[in-house]
């Protein structure tokens, strides 16, 4: 028995060491020699350091629980730039499966850069030098083989805490900040610490003045100073920053300079320290998962990858997700809530992981010019693409909703497309994404050729360059499409300011489905508006539309009559579209294959919305969302006619347009022409016609009031205006100098002509035939079949 | 059978062999009578009766004068400067068409060919209408006149002149004496051939230009007419080539027209060989000496130039006194105010290309004329230093061991603008770096061996090597308009390839009271050295 027992004894104490955690940490100092540039601070213009206030780390952790090992390595850098990562994986010690090498950046903004060949991240990173890459990668797989060198049986446990008042939201003083510090400690069998990993979101950029050309790993390094201090040298402190595109320090002991550099790294040190007096040890499993996603579209594809590494590691309930750059805190709050969800303990947000791919912010910050948003260039939908691929990285399953046994309905299907003469009839269900994408796949040759022709064109050829500035002086040689599209792509998000996030969502279905990157359809959108305002070629002196209304008696067989004719310039497939969307009102407008905004539109409430722009000389890009978004928001919204008008008169940023809204109050029908000019101004009916532009209106063009002189000469005399009487008067061909000249109803520009009637939720639909002569009415009611006259 | 040795007669042989010279001599007197017309009429048809210069008017833009162009052909294309144009180029084509197979047999063309050469036209906007001249030898002529017979030939007796029409060829061409005078332009050829004496060329002229030829390979007169422009830049101009097998030379003298002089660059016309500084190295350097100094310079040349306008201006403008006592903030104004007082004599050198700076750059050095002192003088006015360097810098810092005064401006060590006391004068570089270790080696105080007025020095292969590798830099970013990185590489390597037989291209010129004179020579690598530049002749022999 004895014998029994003493094999047995060792065979299970090997079995449970062979399952025990083993774990090894270590230092190198990487800092680069004094005369390298720093990367970081714009202000620096890459120029050279010229000392050092305190050094630079690679800190790794290698970890093993015998099925899974991986090395959790912090390094005191800006970013961890692609060549930087090839290269460490290229020099590590052949340990571990390089997606097991979790390298992440602190985010430094006094660190070496020069190690990234890219010309225009030069400007920040400075003059490339291959020789501090190899330097650098070589002090980084140092830190990582000697960890694994010093690895031994190891305890590991983690805990969360809060701290108050060590970050700040940088963009919004009130707006939110990730309360949390996470806190992973491990120890060796004896109790001694070997580690502590710290996460906490917040910027380290507290450097400035006469210290912005020495090296410093700025608040981490005096982390690092006081962790050492509190556990012992033989401790390697490491710091993971969190999610800190919106974040930085704040300033709890009111310091200045370096002072509060320090204070800021020492109580984030005693914070870590407490919390981890709070954890408990036990057995370790490790878990990782990677996935190589393929990103979103983006305009600035000089710079950023197609396709990104994504990491996330699990240890017991704890879950770590790692972002490839820098993103704002609010998806580390929302990944936060998922993982939760999902019966994870913990979760911390890693940034600055495997690449460095710019700034990630939420959807509702995408419409600002924020430092933030306009450093995003996958589009407003990158949140929900981390979202998505981090969950599916999670190993717990998601929790269920309801009885997973209940039958689902059968959704309807999101696109159905009707050919009718000289166009197309397009129904659009489902959420806004799906819907869009729909679309946009339907059309996605013509959206890429409108791209190509109306966006890409003009920039190659100069036309949309700044006449000042560094792109104005670029020599010939440099291709300066491809900085010239992303800068107005950067500068274009105002103009998303003032829509729904339901309408955004859709614009990133659409580009989606034409394969585009949203910045691109964005400025798609409103390339006529940018011709405007460049260049006013013939193109821009065209008016555009006639409209009117016939309200009450003047209408008869009906109590409202609303007729528009769409004049623009350039050559497009027609479309109608029936969108029903999951909330908000169903509606039907009529436009291109390419555009998100309305035209000529009108809902389930009978409400119609048309567009005209009067005062051409005058077009400035507006300072949010340009009229034809509003109304698509307003048209998909407005449940009557007082609403829609209201929310049209709160739009006071618009200049130079002309919009019919027409409906009904308590069956009572309405109608009025909202003017904005200098100042927001409404029109109603007189003696029961209503005109767009008033023949003697003062701004509008000369063709615009010939036409509507015309219009009014033609129905003044009309008590009875019917639906024949309206339809001719639309797709009447004045003769051929009017015809040219725009001053008829039915010109060589008009695009398509309509005839309202609310009262029915009907329209009538004539789309120019291949000749431009006016196509025959189509009764296309909001639901049901479409009606040939 | 006996040994006997037997003779056999067979008739009457005297008889005989006097039949046979009886009826020789009766065939001579008919032949000898004919041969004699024969070569009467050969001389007399082939006599030379006509002087060239006749057939040239005095007024032509254009005269190219060569000798035995047919026999020179082959030395010409042994050189290996035609191995430059590289494969696949419009260049490589029409070399290799002139040094492959000719359109007649080589004898032909030797006689057709065998003295001057000549082509004569209007303007150079009129090469089309040239007339080309050459001497033929006799056989040449009789084989001129006998094609005249030629189905493909017509004749055009056009009052008289004889003219011969090749369709198939579109050209037009007649024979005076031994002279062929060939054009595609009939009207041109008509004047040749009736050009009055007082308005053809002087025979001394000619000879002038024949005897230039003997000593190059080609000789070439241009005229006012040759220049597009108005006014036109010369009244005359001479160019002389030279190609050797590893050198091509050319010598070319100008005489300024009075009309350019005067309206534009009045000071060409007083310029005089000065003593040159020794260039500086770098793979396009120069050197200038005028009879001016750099503020007069370039006002003058602003008067023809006025892209120099704004520099002119700015040098130029009187300087406050009270300006003297102010504080130096910025690089610029220190090297304005240093370079108002500089004289006559400056270098520039283009040395290298960074490619890995923040936005590549170029490494560039220049030196001027000027009192050391005054240089000092504006050290001691340089302002103290911010203390903070933020944004584009420009505040001049001083190194005070080199004597240096710099600015960070912005990137790295290769675009740090600099100015330095640099032997009798002072040195600025685009780079405090480059500026110091030019510095650490002996300042070049050396003259040029020849007085003149600019030398330039091109080295082709490391600039060009510099210029791609900087392009890489673009395409990789994705910014190098029309190209990707595999492109760039297949549109540089011919032409790297090209250059990097060439060890130099050096221009050395001046100009001497209104006559301006100029040198251009191309040298090659040595041969060991490039070992795949094939001449056109040889690639010729191995197809």
């Amino acid at each position: 028995m004895k014998r029994v027992a003493l094999i047995i004894v060792p065979v299970l104490c090997w079995c449970t060491m062979a399952d025990a955690l083993e774990a090894g940490a270590a230092k190198v100092d990487i800092t680069g020699p004094i005369g390298a540039p720093l990367s970081g601070y714009g202000a620096r213009m890459g120029r050279s350091s010229t000392g050092v206030h305190d050094p630079i780390w690679s800190r790794a952790l290698y970890l093993d629980d015998g099925t899974t090992s991986l090395f959790l390595v912090g390094v005191d850098l800006i970013g961890v730039m692609p060549e930087l990562r090839e290269r460490v994986l290229e020099l590590m010690p052949d340990i571990v499966p390089p997606e097991n090498v979790f390298l992440s950046a602190t985010h430094t903004h006094s660190a070496q850069g020069g190690m990234t060949r890219t010309l225009p991240i030069r400007f920040v990173s400075g003059r490339y030098t291959p020789d501090l890459l190899e330097q650098t990668a070589q002090g980084i797989a140092d830190s990582m083989r000697n960890a694994y060198d010093k690895r031994t049986r190891a305890a590991l446990g983690y805990a969360t805490g809060a701290q108050e008042g060590l970050s700040v939201n940088r963009r919004d003083r009130d707006g939110p900040i990730d309360p949390q510090v996470g806190v992973i400690l491990v120890e060796d069998a004896d109790g001694a610490p070997i580690s502590i990993v710290t996460n906490f979101a917040a910027h380290p950029t507290s450097i400035s003045g006469d210290s912005l050309f020495l090296y410093s790993a700025d608040y981490p390094g005096f982390y690092y100073l006081e962790m050492e201090a509190l556990l012992g040298p033989e401790c390697v402190p490491i710091f993971l920053n969190g999610a800190l595109g919106n974040q930085t320090t704040g300033n709890p002991e009111q310091k200045s300079g370096w002072e509060r550099t320090e204070s800021i790294g020492r109580l984030l040190a005693r914070r870590a320290h407490d919390i981890a007096d709070t954890i408990m040890f036990g057995d370790v499993t490790l878990r990782t998962a990677h996935t190589e996603a393929q990103l979103p579209g983006t305009m600035l594809d000089i710079l950023l990858p197609e396709h990104t590494l994504l990491q996330a590691l699990e240890i017991n309930d704890l879950l770590i997700s790692f972002f490839p750059g820098e993103a704002c805190v609010e998806l580390a709050l929302e990944m936060r809530r998922r993982a939760l969800a999902r019966g994870y303990d913990a979760h911390f947000s890693v940034g600055l992981s495997t690449n460095h791919l710019m700034y990630f912010v939420p959807r509702h910050l995408y419409p600002q010019s924020s430092y933030e948003s306009t450093s995003s260039f996958f589009g407003p939908g990158m949140a929900d693409w981390f979202y998505t691929h981090f969950e599916g990285m999670m190993h717990r399953d998601a929790p269920t909703v309801g009885d997973e046994n209940a039958e689902q309905e059968e959704p309807p299907p999101v696109i159905q497309t009707v050919e009718i003469a000289n166009g197309l009839v397009v129904d659009l269900a489902g959420g806004p994404h799906d819907r869009g994408r729909a679309r946009g796949a339907a059309f996605n040759a013509a959206i890429q050729r409108g791209y190509q022709n109306r966006v890409v064109a003009p920039v190659e050829n100069g036309d949309w360059l700044p006449t000042d500035g560094m792109l104005a002086y670029m020599p010939p040689f440099i291709d300066t499409t491809a900085l010239g599209l992303p800068l107005l792509g950067m500068q274009s998000r105002d103009l998303l300011r003032g829509i729904s996030l339901d309408l955004i969502k859709e614009m990133e279905g659409m580009a989606e489905g034409a394969r585009l990157p949203f910045d691109g359809f964005w400025l798609l959108q409103h390339a006529p508006l940018y011709d405007r305002v460049e260049d006013k070629t013939q193109l821009f002196s065209t008016p555009l539309c006639t409209m009117f209304a016939v309200v009450g008696d003047r209408a008869h067989g009906a109590e409202l009559l609303v007729g528009r004719n769409l004049d623009w310039p350039l050559p497009e497939e027609a479309i109608v579209t029936r969108v029903y969307p999951e909330q908000g009102s169903a509606f039907m407008q009529v436009g291109f294959t390419w555009n998100a905004g309305v035209f000529t539109a009108m809902n389930e409430h009978g409400v119609v919305l048309c567009v005209e722009r009067v005062e051409l000389e005058t077009t400035t890009v507006p300072e949010k969302a340009p009229i034809e978004f509003l109304l698509r928001d307003i048209i998909q919204n407005a449940t009557d006619y007082e609403q829609a008008l209201q929310t049209l008169q709160q739009a006071t940023h618009i200049r130079g347009v002309h919009v019919l809204v027409a409906g009904h109050v308590e069956n009572r029908p309405e109608a009025a022409v909202v003017e904005f000019g200098e100042t927001v101004s409404v029109r109603q009916p007189e003696n029961g016609l209503l005109l767009g532009v008033t023949p003697d209106h003062p701004t509008a063009p000369d063709a615009t009031r010939k036409r509507y002189t015309l219009v009014f000469e033609a129905l003044s005399d009309v008590q009875g205006i019917d639906q024949d009487t309206a339809q001719a008067l639309l797709t009447q061909n004045a003769d051929t100098d009017a015809y040219n000249a725009l001053a008829a109803p039915w010109n060589k520009d008009t695009r398509h002509s309509v005839l309202f009637r609310p009262g029915e939720q009907r329209m009538y639909v004539s789309l120019p035939t291949s000749e431009h002569t006016p196509g025959t009415f189509l009764a296309t009611p909001l639901f049901g079949d479409l009606e040939h006259e | 059978m006996n040994d006997v040795v037997r003779n056999y007669t067979w008739g009457n042989l005297k008889r005989r062999r006097r039949s046979v010279h009886h009826r020789s001599r009766g065939l001579a007197k008919f032949l000898l009578p004919v041969f004699a017309v024969m070569i009467v009429g050969y001389l007399w048809l082939t006599r030379d009766n006509y002087m060239p210069n006749e057939f040239i008017p005095a007024d032509s833009g254009v005269e190219i004068y060569m000798l035995n162009p047919v026999d020179k052909r082959t030395d010409i294309f042994s050189s290996r400067v035609f191995s430059l144009a590289p494969e696949g180029s419009e260049a490589h084509g029409v070399v290799n068409q002139l040094a492959g197979e000719l359109p007649l047999p080589e004898w032909l063309l030797n006689n057709i060919c065998a003295g001057p050469f000549h082509v004569s036209a209007a303007s150079a906007d009129h090469l089309g209408d040239a007339v080309i001249m050459t001497r033929m030898t006799r056989v040449g002529t009789l084989t001129s006149r006998l094609a005249s017979f030629a189905p493909q030939v017509h004749v055009e007796y056009t009052g008289g002149l004889r003219l011969r029409y090749i369709p198939d060829a579109s050209l037009y061409y007649a024979v005076r004496g031994r002279t062929l005078l060939v054009s595609m332009s009939r009207n041109r050829l008509v004047y040749a051939l009736t050009l009055h004496p007082t308005n053809a060329l002087e025979a001394s002229q000619y000879r002038q230009g024949v005897l230039a030829a003997t000593q190059a390979d080609l000789f070439c007169r241009l005229g006012p007419e040759a220049f597009p422009w108005t006014p036109p830049v010369f009244a005359q101009m001479e160019t002389a080539l030279r190609v050797g097998s590893d050198t091509v030379h050319l010598t070319t003298n100008g005489t300024l027209s009075p009309a350019f002089t005067e309206h534009y660059t009045p000071f060409l016309a007083t310029l005089t060989p000065q003593p040159l500084p020794m260039p500086l190295d770098g793979f396009l350097t120069t050197s200038v000496a005028a009879n001016m100094d750099l503020p007069a310079l370039l006002t003058h040349l602003s008067e023809s130039l006025p892209a120099l306008a704004a520099a002119a201006e700015m040098l130029a403008e009187p300087q406050p006194e009270d300006m003297t006592a102010e504080l130096i903030e910025d690089m610029q104004t220190l090297l304005q105010q240093a370079l108002r007082s500089t004289g006559s004599r400056m270098r520039f050198a283009w040395s290298d290309l960074d490619p890995y700076e923040m936005m590549p750059a170029p490494l560039i050095s220049a030196t001027f004329d000027i009192n050391t002192y005054d240089v000092i003088a504006l050290f001691e006015r340089v302002a103290p230093a911010p203390e903070v360097s933020s944004g584009v810098d420009l505040a001049p810092r001083l190194d005070e061991e080199h004597m240096l005064a710099y600015a960070p401006f912005v990137g790295g060590e290769a675009i740090e603008p600099a100015i330095t006391l640099y032997a009798n004068g002072m040195l600025v570089s685009s780079s405090a770096n480059l500026a110091r270790e030019q510095l650490r080696t002996a300042p070049l105080t050396e003259t040029y061996p020849q007085d003149g007025n600019l030398f330039l020095r091109i080295q082709p292969h490391p600039m060009a090597t510099a210029i791609v590798d900087v392009a890489r830099e673009f395409a990789a970013s994705g910014l190098l308009r029309a190209h990707t990185e595999p492109s760039l590489e297949a549109a540089a390597a011919p032409w790297l390839d090209a250059v990097e037989a060439i060890d130099s291209v050096v221009l050395f010129a001046y100009g001497d009271n209104g006559q301006l004179h100029a040198d251009l020579t191309l040298t090659m690598h040595d041969a060991s050295d490039t070992p795949n530049a094939a001449t056109p002749l040889e690639a010729a022999d191995e197809e």
